[in-house]
């Protein structure tokens, strides 16, 4: 009986997850039906074994017993993960886009596409006074000035990769790590390190909640 | 049975030991060089390196001869080198490339030739009809296609890899061809460079057509807008750079043209320009409301020069920059002939029609990207031919139009300083149309 219950509350955890969107954190939308349909399986099997052995009373393994509570402890408590210590772990390559972005107009491109199209086509100039509208949130690494940037992924966050872009910040703002933000403004060529890159030069920022799927494809 | 397999193991563990200690020690090649159209400079070379690479240090160990300004950009593989040269490059290059890669290990000098120059091809007329023929360095005419009744129109590939052709035969229909060219501009080899060498002509149909209109970008791909004599039987078809064919629903009132990155089509309808994607991404099509017509694009950064036709007749040139509304640079009641821009749309060269008293007088003018007029100079005793496009060049900094005198139909091809507007050549050879063939 208690194992019945076990299981089936391992299988409301993941029907929950999917419903409260918190799967959003971990795995790309369209796996989510997989997970959904895992969860009613296992609460499915989790009745069966239940109505098996309604009026027996088995010893439970600790082991069960700790998974249970594990599962209550994740429904109880809402995930609250750092993605700045996750990109700072992460490799830097992005997948290669279908189509460059040239053809959207460029305050149509998210961050991520930005960023796949400064890496394929690294002429800085192209793109120099673009209107830029984007949303991410505050990245640092090292040493290096704080980014803004997001999380992609091609199947969940164990294969997620960070793509930031750099941001001329203003001289009163100090960026807070994993801090949200929407930002509005331009691109603008700057010399950093020798270097000639394109720099978000933000007319207004604002701080935003996480969206419900801060993972991009 | 058990000493074998113990031995087994060991020497798969030293030969993958062997195997890493080799490629650790083994120093970084380069892979490949590619010609890259997408750029802000005068031209530029995608480098594919064996293993990342220290950009500082290719940089500072590289040498270009003659010496030309230039930049390098990329993070570590591949780097991309840009020319810079601010009056052109009008000599074939030396590239000799060194450098270390982020072990330390360095790359083994190695040199390339480089010309960057385009071609010039034009249609002229011969004894047998109408050909298409590129000038070599020499000065050279070489025949690239065959001679037909007529040609109607040529549009050299974006890549330099080859030109579409609409000839016309003698009862007026039109026929569809392709010429698959392979540049030698980039060799290992000091001997190697020369004009493209001709691959067998194509027919892209199989029957003529009522009209045919082509359209190819910067990554060498082809649009094939035909149609016939009834309503409805208009069909497009876009041929990719690797050869794959597919067929496009549209529904548009004009030429349509394909956007020189790739990716993206500019269609005229009956209320303005729409800009759309090839594939269909689901995000909401552009348009661009009022009567105009797309001018020139300012080949990979998005801008375009417009032109406008009010209702009272006047016409207005217009720079579009994305997210931005179209800036108007010039507003007035002369003909707009032809107009060109430059990578960046920083500057827009304009063909103007007037007249002075009952004759007609063709005028050159450059604008900056606000309308700014830096040059003007007529073109008389010349002026351009009808229909006859303006093109830039970022590599030598010219401009190629296809001039006639008033009282001589004969076309010549005329090359002017971009900048100053002086010309510095007109070639002698009498032509229907002067077009730039990329070098690659």
């Amino acid at each position: 009986m208690t194992r019945g219950l076990l299981i089936a509350l391992w299988g409301w955890l993941l029907v929950w997850s999917v419903l409260s969107r918190r799967l959003d954190l971990l795995l790309r939308g369209v796996f989510h039906g997989l997970v959904g349909v895992s969860g009613v399986a296992l609460i499915v099997v989790g009745i069966a074994v239940m109505t098996r052995n309604i009026k027996q009373r088995e010893p439970v393994p600790w082991p069960w017993l700790a998974g249970g509570l594990m599962a209550i402890l994740v429904l109880l408590l809402p995930p609250n993960p750092s993605f700045s210590d996750l990109a700072a772990t992460r490799p830097q390559g992005l997948p290669e886009p279908l189509e460059l972005a040239f053809v959207l107009p460029p305050e149509q491109r998210t961050l991520t596409e930005w960023v796949r199209l400064l890496r394929s086509q690294p002429d800085p100039d192209l793109v120099d006074g673009n209107p830029v509208n984007i949303s991410g949130f505050v990245l640092k690494l090292g040493e290096s000035p704080a980014q803004i940037a997001r999380l992609t992924v091609r199947c969940c966050l164990a294969d997620a990769t960070p793509a930031g872009l750099p941001v001329a910040w203003p001289k009163d703002m100090e960026p807070k790590v994993n801090q949200w933000l929407a930002i509005e403004g331009r691109m603008r060529v700057e010399s950093r390190d020798g270097q000639r890159v394109a720099v978000v030069v933000p007319e207004t920022i604002q701080p935003i909640e996480r969206p419900l799927r801060p993972l991009e494809p | 049975m058990k000493k074998r397999f113990w031995l087994l193991l060991s020497g798969a563990a030293f030969l993958v030991l062997a195997q890493q200690q080799l490629l650790i020690q083994r120093p970084p090649r380069l892979i490949k060089q590619t010609l890259q159209s997408i750029h802000s400079g005068n031209a530029a070379i995608d480098f594919q390196f064996s293993r990342p690479m220290q950009r500082q240090s290719v940089a500072e160990n590289s040498r270009i001869d003659p010496q030309t300004p230039h930049r390098w950009l990329g993070e570590n593989n591949p780097l991309r080198l840009i020319l810079d040269a601010k009056h052109g490059i009008n000599v074939p290059l030396r590239l000799t490339l060194s450098g270390k890669d982020q072990r330390e290990l360095s790359l083994q000098k190695q040199s390339s030739f480089w010309d960057p120059r385009p071609w010039i091809i034009v249609s002229r007329t011969t004894d047998t009809g109408e050909q298409i023929q590129l000038q070599d360095r020499d000065g050279r005419w070489i025949p690239i296609s065959p001679t037909w009744p007529g040609i109607q129109s040529i549009v050299p590939f974006g890549n330099g890899r080859g030109i579409a052709i609409v000839s016309r035969n003698v009862d007026g229909d039109e026929q569809v061809w392709l010429q698959r060219l392979q540049p030698r501009n980039l060799t290992r080899r000091p001997t190697g460079l020369g004009p493209p060498k001709l691959e067998p002509l194509q027919s892209l149909a199989d029957k003529p057509f009522f009209f045919a209109h082509l359209s190819s970008n910067l990554n060498g791909d082809l649009l094939l807008q035909t149609g016939g004599f009834s309503p409805g039987s208009e069909r497009f078809q876009l041929i990719g750079a690797d050869g794959n064919k597919r067929s496009l629903k549209l529904k548009t009132s004009g030429p349509v043209q394909l956007l020189p990155s790739g990716g993206g089509l500019v269609v005229p309808t009956f209320d303005g320009l729409s800009l759309r994607p090839i594939i269909d991404n689901g995000r909401p099509v552009q348009l661009l409301p009022g009567s105009r017509n797309l001018g020139a694009f300012c080949a990979a950064s998005g801008r375009a020069v417009l032109i406008r036709h009010w209702p009272d007749y006047r016409r207005s040139i217009e720079l579009v920059i994305p997210g931005l509304s179209p800036k108007q640079l010039h507003l007035g009641e002369e003909a707009i002939l032809a107009v060109s821009c430059d990578s960046l749309g920083e500057h827009v060269w304009a063909v103007l029609g007037g007249w002075s008293g009952r004759k007609s007088e063709h005028e050159i003018v450059m604008f900056d990207r606000n309308g700014k007029v830096l040059k003007r100079r007529l073109l008389t005793p010349w002026s351009l031919k009808a229909g006859a496009p303006l093109q830039f060049d970022p590599v030598t900094q010219q401009l190629l139009m296809t001039i006639v005198k008033t009282q001589n139909n004969d076309g010549r091809a005329g090359i002017m300083d971009a900048f100053t507007l002086e010309w510095r050549k007109l070639l002698s050879t009498p032509i229907s149309e002067a077009q730039w063939l990329t070098a690659g």
